[in-house]
């Protein structure tokens, strides 16, 4: 077995959810929505990143932007939904922006004397962009680096194959849950939790057996040894990854509707470090779940879901997502009365979790969050 | 009127409407056939050669949701048989002045449709639901119990209102949108926007914009 030598702390405590945000969430590449919702002219989403607000807009409907979401002149968020069609312009004064988030113009511009050397010097902060297949990407860092030293370039290439399956319709939305996101990230790397927190869902569909040879390659007839394992380095790449296990499904009456990704009746899983996962079920619909820190003890669940691309664009699968949807949510509800409770009774003074061989990935996890997180600062 | 009703459904609406035309004194000859199935999901008509078109009206039971989309089509397959479509209007249920109610709608127990309101076609009005004036409920829309519409409300098609809301006066609510969250709803509601009890946020569906 394998004592973490990360404190309960990480899960509690403001000072780490500070850091996360410096060396994580303001300095990876973070998924930040679909490429086919920003289309048009004008379409825009927002989001935001390691607590700092993020639009990414379009003025073509090809080439994106990605810009802090507070306009220059009163720091009011520039785009309040969380998806749209609208222009640059702030609801608050009426400041607008162009493509480059240049100032454009101003309202009652008499009012500030400004001059045009000001107006010259007013543009909005510009984060880096990558759009990977239908994923967007935004990196908040001054000296982004390469995504390419994030994701391995087979995961990439992996993820843009996967991801033009989609459909370009997707229902959304968001809730709140009482536990560190970390938690949640663990938690969906965990395949063992799902016998016995999942039984009266989709337990008894995946085969475990393969769900354990498949997904975390790892193979219970090979002896496994904690100290070397302690010993080794992991490289930023290694902490996403990809994983299927068998199902067993009925027949699904949407599944000549599709342009299917693969032919088996799989679970796929992709995990994207930090906190993105999505999921497919037999190729015909996925999940996309990303878990946003609000707080130490709080996190906010962002879901998508979509069908895989309708072979006949008229027919309208709507009401099909929206059911997955919620099929969705229930299973995620069972997990949340488990972490919350977790979350509840977690303190400074408790032990570090202890970890078996088939746990392997989390043990990597942690020993990357020890070495680039913590590092120096704790 | 010809007195003869063939109910077509399934699920959890087919008993209870069953149960409301045969209080219809409309009616005198009430006969019940399932849809077919084998998915749950699509369905098509039996056969029906014991209940000829020239003898019998046929109302489609099927209720909200994905069904809605069933229901319609089911209805467009009996029209193009040539059947006319029943109206069911509960004996104690209340029209108001001027209030039209369309083909293979539906007005329950108790329910209240105001002056000058409109249920355009497909669409049901359950049990002491209350619709007020100069509505307009377009097509293939299931309003729940206890629901509570002011004036002026529109809804497009294929909404569905959950037990226990109300709309404000002047409310447009959007195709598909579904509100179950029981609270008050103003304003105009966007198309496809699902406020569901399971969520405490509403799904929306993003589309190409």
């Amino acid at each position: 077995m394998f004592r973490s030598d990360l404190p309960p702390d990480i899960y509690l405590s403001e000072k780490y959810l500070d850091l996360e945000n410096k060396k994580i969430f303001r300095d990876m590449w973070m998924f930040a929505g679909v490429r086919s919702t920003l289309s048009s002219k004008s379409a825009f989403l927002t989001r935001t990143i390691g607590g700092v607000p993020v639009v990414i807009t379009t003025d073509d409907g090809v080439t994106l932007k990605a810009f802090e979401n507070l306009c220059a002149h009163r720091q009011m968020p520039i785009q309040s939904k969380a998806f749209g069609k609208r222009a640059l312009v702030c609801p608050y004064h009426a400041w607008s922006y162009d493509h480059h988030g240049c100032l454009r113009a101003v309202a009652s511009a008499e009012l500030y004397q400004m001059r045009q050397s000001e107006k010259d010097g007013i543009k909005l902060r510009e984060f880096a962009i990558e759009v990977i297949g239908n994923f967007v990407f935004v990196n908040l860092a001054d000296k982004p680096r390469p995504i390419g030293d994030q994701f391995s370039a087979e995961f990439l290439t992996q993820i843009a194959d996967v991801t033009s399956y989609f459909d370009p319709q997707y229902a959304y939305t968001t809730f709140e849950v009482d536990y560190n996101w970390k938690f949640n990230l663990e938690n969906v790397m965990d395949y063992n939790h799902i016998p016995f927190v999942h039984t009266q869902s989709f337990g008894g569909l995946i085969k475990r057996k393969e769900a354990a040879s498949e997904e975390n390659q790892f193979r219970e007839d090979v002896v496994w040894d904690a100290e070397e394992a302690r010993k080794a380095t992991v490289a930023l790449p290694e902490l996403s990854y990809y994983g299927t296990a068998e199902m067993s499904l009925k027949p699904r009456w949407y599944t000549d509707l599709v342009r299917r990704y693969g032919d088996r009746d799989l679970y796929y899983s992709w995990h994207l470090y930090p906190n993105v996962n999505f999921c497919s079920v037999a190729g015909e619909w996925f999940l996309i779940q990303q878990y946003e820190p609000i707080s130490p003890k709080r996190m906010r669940y962002h879901l998508w879901v979509t069908t895989a691309e309708r072979l006949n664009k008229k027919r309208d699968l709507t009401a099909l997502m929206v059911g997955l949807m919620q099929a969705e949510k229930k299973i995620i509800d069972e997990d949340v009365v488990f972490l919350n409770n977790l979350q509840r009774n977690l303190h400074t003074g408790a032990s570090s979790a202890l970890h078996g061989a088939y746990e392997y990935r989390l043990i990597r996890l942690g020993k990357w969050y020890r070495d680039n997180v913590l590092a120096g600062e704790v | 009127m010809s007195g003869k009703l063939i109910i077509l459904g399934l699920g959890d609406a087919f008993a209870p409407i069953v149960s409301l035309a045969k209080t219809i004194p409309d009616f005198d000859d009430v006969q019940v056939c399932d849809l077919v199935t084998a998915d749950g999901y699509t369905f098509s008509l039996p056969d029906m050669t014991a209940y000829p078109k020239e003898e019998w009206r046929a109302f489609v039971a099927l209720d909200e949701r994905g069904l809605n989309m069933a229901r319609t089509q089911a209805v467009a397959e009996l029209k193009l048989r040539g059947y006319k479509l029943a109206t069911l209007v509960a004996p104690d249920a209340v029209l108001g002045a001027d209030a039209v109610v369309g083909e293979n709608c539906l007005v329950g127990r108790g329910a209240y449709i105001g002056d000058g309101t409109r249920v355009v076609f497909n669409s049901y009005i359950s049990d002491r639901a209350l619709v007020g004036n100069h509505c307009v409920i377009n097509k293939s829309c299931f309003v729940g119990k206890g629901v509570t519409i002011d004036n002026k409300v529109v809804l497009a098609d294929f909404v569905t209102l959950g037990t226990g809301v109300h709309l404000q006066e002047g409310t447009q609510v959007g195709k598909s949108s579904e509100l179950r969250h029981r609270k008050s709803y103003g304003g105009t509601i966007a198309d496809k926007t699902f406020y569901l009890d399971i969520f405490p946020n509403p799904v929306e569906i993003i589309s190409p914009l």
